[in-house]
């Protein structure tokens, strides 16, 4: 039996428009998993969230209200906020063909994502050296450092993603027809969107 | 897409030196070699898993055995249980999500062939470094060789105080890794599934196969990162000192638990939906009939996979939750029999009035039927608090799980075997062995399984490594003995399944007469899957091409 049959004989069945490309579809299942992994994160963080040691003294151990600063976190915050928007201009500016203003907007992405990271690292340094909070200390700096470091560690990848992206466009590598930029700023916006209901939590909610 | 039409010259495989053969399947990112590869592998460890469950048997055989001693033992059943779970079962999911769906659904390919074979590596790699730690996990402690935590590696056992040396490590790090490949696994599938559906094919004219292994990988994808979540936190907690699970410190070890079942209960349904949906393929073509009310069975899948969400805690009615939580957890457990009975009241609907032909994939399909019937009606009786309290930590819990667990789902991947194997190699498995096979792998195990219910109902409790009551020695020695029949069964399929590579009977593309788009391609099919894509009107494309004055798309 040949398939040449079977397709001359349903020729006109009708098909389903696909909503997404099949590297946006990959991408969303991937971002179901991220949302999951966070979830539990977070749920982690609000099950301990006060919890003491048994027979601890209060203002004897570091606790969210004690020992954390708003103040470098709201710069960082502004900043990771800030590059959503930044991303946005630049695949606005790709879809017009503007490649130089896309390369700059983009760039300034990566800066901002990467001022995060430095910026969590001296806030971590911070809270290591001043108020001696370790994920050892209790069970404040054990889900402390689990929830920022791992949102961090997703910045960290995304900077670096976004990295190697910029510098193939820049060299010109890619097509205008890569999809890579528009599936990384999906990526970018899952994270940013995260890091509200983070910062909401950690530094409003639970402080 | 012309420029892929050009078939590769068949090399003769004769002149092609082995070792370059080898590179050929290492390098591979085809589909079907990645889930021939993947089933390889879950071979592997069902031999080494099967040795372990028989040094088990055999230490039960009498009072006060010493064929191990207590460690040894321990280890035997923590390497057992993981190794069947992660690097058998989990191998066999991916092997059939791989092989068969981008064939049935039209497609040249997975969406992401290179993601695709790490995936496949990754999951390789876990099992490697599980049994690693055989070799290096006495660390510096001097400490047991490897991890004795049981499956499920409840805390405080896996803190550094009770569990010391690597070996615990190696266990966190192996089954991580294998769930980073499950995920990969899931997100290629999703996507496969959603974009590259030959044309014509609706989301509701997939064959049930593919659609219930697009809910099994949406599944994946929401269950398996908490556990790897936990898995992170007893990483903290054995290396950095962290307090998640340390109760001694304001930690919970009831956490553990919780993130644990709410992955392990789902885990359970994303390795029974896969035996359901060969067996959903595996009944219709041998009863020459359509499925039986295909939209309920679609309907219940759904159902079963959100149920699965929120029942973890019937793992836990132990450990003494509250009352209202374990009435929450016992309804919705015994809500999964409605969804789970109308599958089966399908699948025996689809039979009655049909024409049964009792080849080796029916066979064991309807020894799926009998056996998973079995373990889903003492799921319901587990489901039930006052009882389970009774039971849970006895023998008739073990005889239940592994009722559903290997009476259901390795029977129907076994039917798999037999359906597409000619599909993959272009040979039949032989008939007459098949036939043997299954009567000593189904008498061998209930033989096996059976009187564990009787026994744990007597009192003997689970993962004890001896016992000195004399009553229990008849039931203990009639489960080793199937033990030993059912692994002769499994030796016999590893021959059948070895041997009729090279003297199967020629298969043809379509030796069972079947329906779906796979059989309408060569055996085995060559790398770019059909030459031209097919477009679909119905549900059995091949039905509508056979028969083209009753087409099935009139009707549906
Ligand atoms: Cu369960």
């Amino acid at each position: 039996m040949s398939t040449a049959a079977l397709a001359s004989d349903a020729n006109h069945a009708p098909t389903e428009p696909s909503r997404f490309t099949t590297r946006e579809t990959g991408l969303l299942a991937f971002l179901c998993t991220e949302g999951s992994l966070f979830t539990t994160l977070i749920i982690t963080y609000i099950i301990f969230l006060g919890e003491k040691m048994p027979g601890e003294i209060p203002g004897e151990m570091p606790t969210p209200s004690n020992s954390l600063d708003l103040g470098l976190v709201i710069i960082n915050s502004i900043c990771l906020l800030s590059s959503s928007l930044t991303i946005y201009f630049a695949l606005s500016a790709r879809k017009r063909g503007a490649h130089g203003l896309y390369l700059v907007w983009f760039g300034l992405t990566i800066l901002l994502g990467l001022e995060f990271v430095v910026g969590t690292g001296y806030e971590w340094y911070d809270l290591m050296t001043k108020y001696h909070l370790f994920p050892s200390t209790n069970t404040f700096g054990s889900t402390f450092y689990l929830l920022i470091g791992f949102h961090c560690l997703h910045v960290l990848i995304g900077v670096v993603t976004m990295s190697i992206i910029w510098a193939f466009d820049a060299l010109r590598w890619l097509t205008p027809k890569c999809e890579a930029p528009e599936i990384v700023s999906w990526y970018w916006h899952f994270v940013d969107g995260v890091w509200v209901v983070i910062f909401t939590l950690v530094y409003i909610v639970g402080r | 897409m012309a420029s892929i039409d050009t078939p590769s010259t068949p090399k003769d495989s004769t002149t092609v030196p082995l070792i370059t053969r080898l590179h050929g399947w290492v390098i591979s990112v085809d589909h079907k070699r990645i889930g021939i590869m993947y089933l390889l592998m879950s071979f592997l460890f069902l031999i080494l898993g099967g040795v372990q469950g028989l040094f088990i048997r055999m230490q039960l055989w009498g009072p006060n055995g010493t064929v191990v001693d207590a460690d040894t033992y321990n280890q035997l059943f923590t390497m057992h249980g993981t190794t069947m779970i992660f690097f058998v079962l989990m191998p066999m999911l991916g092997g059939f999500a791989n092989f068969v769906v981008p064939l049935m659904i039209g497609a040249r390919d997975v969406a992401f062939p290179r993601l695709n074979a790490m995936g496949f590596w990754l999951s390789f790699f876990g099992g490697c470094v599980l049994y690693y730690s055989h070799l290096g996990a006495e660390g510096l402690y001097g400490a047991a060789s490897a991890p004795d935590i049981g499956w499920f590696a409840y805390a405080p056992l896996t803190s550094p105080a009770f569990s010391r040396g690597n070996a615990t490590d190696y266990w966190i790090l192996g089954t991580t890794l294998t769930g980073v490949g499950a995920i990969s696994l899931a997100v290629n599938m999703v996507a496969t599934i959603f974009t590259m559906r030959a044309p014509g094919m609706r989301l509701t004219k997939m064959p049930l196969y593919v659609l219930l292994f697009l809910v099994d990988a949406i599944l994946i994808l929401l269950v398996f990162p908490p556990f790897a979540a936990a898995q992170f936190m007893l990483l903290l907690d054995r290396f950095l000192g962290a307090h998640f699970f340390d109760p001694q410190v304001g930690g919970s070890a009831l956490l553990w638990q919780h993130l644990f079942w709410f992955f392990g209960h789902p885990e359970v349904y994303i390795l029974a939906l896969p035996a359901f949906a060969v067996i959903s393929e595996v009944i219709p073509v041998f009863s020459r009939k359509v499925i039986f009310g295909y939209l309920s069975m679609a309907a219940a899948t759904i159902a079963i996979g959100f149920i699965s969400c929120g029942v973890w805690a019937h793992h836990m009615f132990t450990v003494g939750l509250s009352d209202t939580l374990d009435t929450f957890f016992a309804g919705a457990t015994m809500l999964v029999a409605i969804p789970t009975g109308i599958k089966i009241f399908n699948w025996v609907a689809t039979m009655y009035g049909g024409r049964l032909r009792l080849q080796t994939p029916m066979l064991y399909a309807l020894g799926f039927l009998t056996l998973f019937l079995f373990g889903g009606l003492t799921g319901i009786m587990l489901a039930s608090p006052p009882f389970d309290w009774q039971a849970s930590d006895s023998a008739f819990l073990v005889g239940h799980f592994h009722y559903t667990l290997v009476g259901g789902i390795l029977f129907a991947f076994l039917a798999g075997f037999y359906y597409w194997y000619p599909k993959m190699f272009g040979r039949m498995m032989s008939e007459r062995l098949g036939i043997i096979q299954f009567a000593f792998t189904y008498i061998g195990f209930n033989a096996l399984f059976i009187p564990m219910h009787i026994v744990g109902m007597l009192g003997m409790p689970r993962r004890i490594y001896t016992y000195t009551d004399p009553s229990w020695t008849i039931w203990n020695q009639i489960s080793t003995i199937g033990a030993f029949m059912m692994a002769i069964g499994l030796l016999l399929f590893l021959y059948n399944f070895f041997s009729s590579l090279r003297h199967g009977k020629i298969a043809g593309d379509d030796p069972w007469d079947a329906w779906t788009l796979e059989w309408n391609t060569t055996s085995p099919p060559p790398c770019y899957n059909f030459k031209e894509i097919p477009t679909v009107r119905s549900r059995r494309p091949l039905w509508d091409l056979k028969h083209p004055d009753d087409p099935d798309w009139k009707h549906e």
